[in-house]
């Protein structure tokens, strides 16, 4: 049975860890806004570590899969929809690190969670480069890609790379600043910061060109429209820590000044938070129309409402804490609310598509 | 995709147990102690009750209430003490502010620290408590004329600490460096002193 399971495991389980370590980030923001939501620290907690359990369950078949089914693996990484997913294993290394990050001090002091963390952010880092270079590079080459296949999954080979700055600029800050790793941890970063952000206008573009030119993507797909909101908004959290980390650095970091950029970084944070708050609505907007008039059947793809929902959360509570507080503190604990609905509605959907027997049907 | 059956009881109780894993595990952890500073110990400093003149510059006055020996227990190791700050800011000009300050620590032999914000945040609520004085969440803030808001700041205690400084930047080119080092008290107790506070000029360059 355990070898079934390990063949029919595919690259998208990812989604589901990063859908649930996100929200102990979100939980983490709620719960400094007031007294009252203290308590939602430790809710974080439970989330961190169920985030923790489920990585480390689904990283054994996912890894084994490379070495017992390679033709499976071979098979999914050159379908134009299922190929794009593998990065959320190394995406989740990133989230496991930036939830250690922000919560394992709680559970086993300072110097154990930074150090996992900056392991944590070199591992997934290299798996997100990895795995977007094969992937480009099966793209480029591939003849059996048509304009029906695009659809936003396919941000997430090229355009998760926006993640990886966002663990650096949290290791920058405190513990490793103005250590001999920060420097690695900056290029990195920044390098990372370059293909996400510029691959998030052309293959935006090219999803985009889908969508007006040709039929939306079919039901089982309508959840990736969600994955729209996420870049805008991981840059948005990045801005935010870069920001702190600059702070750390004594205040400037290669010449970069930090009371210099602070306020262009604030606006450029709020421009980048509202195009992921249109985009929210688009999403609700598609969604509607899904499920009156096409259909939104029960697919593990919900797991795309998740995370790029959370990341806009967390967006929202980093920008709370430089403008408009007292706006975006009610928005973080309403959207925060919804962001645990959303992951509980999506845990009981998913339970429904693997009791329809969908995990092991041919994709 | 095949068509989706609906849940069995079994199916629903697993979901369920999975959804309410975290607030289960969370709500538990909550109730367990994690900042144990014993409930009398005073602070070293707590500058607002003491005689001025207190530092102020550009209609920013600075006071502070410093924990030498705060100490936080994580949930899966021993404790550690940290130095713990809340810091005070008063706009005494006439127009509004915002604020943005920044510490660091620096000591003898030391790599020069940056304040650890994640603990900060632990110890929020039992600080609060104890200054009587709640601290702003937003890193940035607003102070309106003769209004004062409060700032924690933590940094981790390097073992066998002597001296040190708090280096508190809330200007530009221009901070306050607050002095404190280690003597005995009259009955041989080891004291944390304020020793004295300085003004530095920061290095405003163009690289």
């Amino acid at each position: 049975m355990f070898r079934r399971i390990v063949k029919h495991f595919g690259p998208e389980w990812g989604a589901a860890v990063m859908g649930t370590a996100a929200i102990s980030i979100t939980m983490q923001l709620s719960s400094e806004v007031a007294r009252p939501f203290s308590a939602l620290l430790y809710v974080g907690v439970g989330y961190y570590l169920l985030a923790t359990l489920m990585f480390v369950v689904f990283l054994v078949p996912w890894t084994l899969r490379f070495f017992w089914y390679p033709q499976e693996v071979k098979r999914d990484l050159a379908h134009p929809v299922r190929g794009n997913f593998f990065p959320t294993m190394p995406i989740s290394f990133i989230l496991a690190g930036t939830g250690t990050n922000k919560l394992g001090p709680l559970l086993f002091g300072p110097q154990l969670a930074y150090t996992l963390g900056a392991v944590f952010f070199f591992v997934g880092a290299v798996g997100i480069f990895t795995f977007g270079f094969l992937l480009l590079r099966i793209q480029f080459l591939s003849k059996n890609i048509s304009l029906e296949h695009a659809n936003f999954a396919w941000f997430i080979p090229p355009v998760s790379h926006l993640i990886i700055p966002v663990l650096g600029a949290c290791a920058m800050d405190v513990h490793w600043a103005e250590t001999p790793l920060a420097p690695v941890l900056f290029i990195v970063s920044m390098i990372a910061l370059g293909v996400g952000f510029f691959n998030f206008l052309f293959v935006g573009a090219a999803i985009w060109h889908r969508y007006i030119y040709a039929s939306i993507p079919p039901g089982q797909l309508a959840p990736t429209i969600m994955v729209g909101i996420a870049p805008t908004a991981i840059i948005v959290v990045f801005l935010m820590k870069f920001a702190q980390a600059l702070e750390a650095a004594q205040g400037t970091l290669y010449g970069i000044r930090f009371a210099a950029t602070f306020s262009m970084i604030k606006l450029t944070a709020s421009v980048l938070w509202g195009f992921s708050a249109w985009w929210l609505v688009v999403a609700l907007i598609l969604f509607v129309h899904y499920v009156k008039h096409v259909g939104h059947p029960v697919a593990f793809a919900w797991w795309a409402y998740t995370f790029p929902f959370e990341a806009f959360v967390v967006a929202t509570g980093l920008l709370g804490q430089v403008v408009a507080p007292d706006f975006f503190h009610v928005m973080l604990e309403t959207l925060n609310v919804a962001v645990v609905v959303v992951w509980a509605v999506v845990v009981f959907g998913t339970f429904r598509w693997l009791r329809s027997g969908a995990y092991f049907a041919a994709h | 995709m095949e068509r989706s059956r609906s849940l069995g009881p079994a199916t629903v109780l697993a979901a369920l147990a999975i959804v309410l894993l975290p607030w289960v595990v969370g709500l538990s952890l909550f109730g367990l102690p994690n900042s144990d500073l014993p409930p009398a110990a005073p602070p070293a400093t707590d500058t607002r009750n003491q005689p001025g003149p207190h530092p102020t510059y550009k209609g920013v006055q600075v006071d502070w209430t410093f924990y030498p020996d705060w100490e936080f227990k994580p949930l899966l190791v021993g404790p550690a003490q940290y130095l713990v700050f809340m810091f005070h800011y008063t706009n005494t000009g006439r127009d509004p502010i915002y604020l943005m300050p920044s510490c660091t620590f620096v000591a003898p032999g030391e790599p020069r620290q940056a304040a650890n914000e994640e603990i900060a945040m632990y110890i929020e609520d039992a600080l609060e408590d104890r200054v009587d004085a709640k601290d702003q969440t937003p890193i940035t803030f607003r102070i309106l004329s003769g209004k004062q808001r409060h700032y924690i700041v933590a940094f981790e205690k390097p073992p066998g600490l002597e001296r040190f400084y708090v280096e508190v930047d809330a200007w530009q080119g221009r901070c306050l460096r607050i002095h404190y080092r280690k003597t005995a008290d009259p009955s041989g107790n080891s004291v944390w002193v304020n020793d004295h506070n300085a003004w530095a000029e920061a290095y405003l360059g163009r690289g």
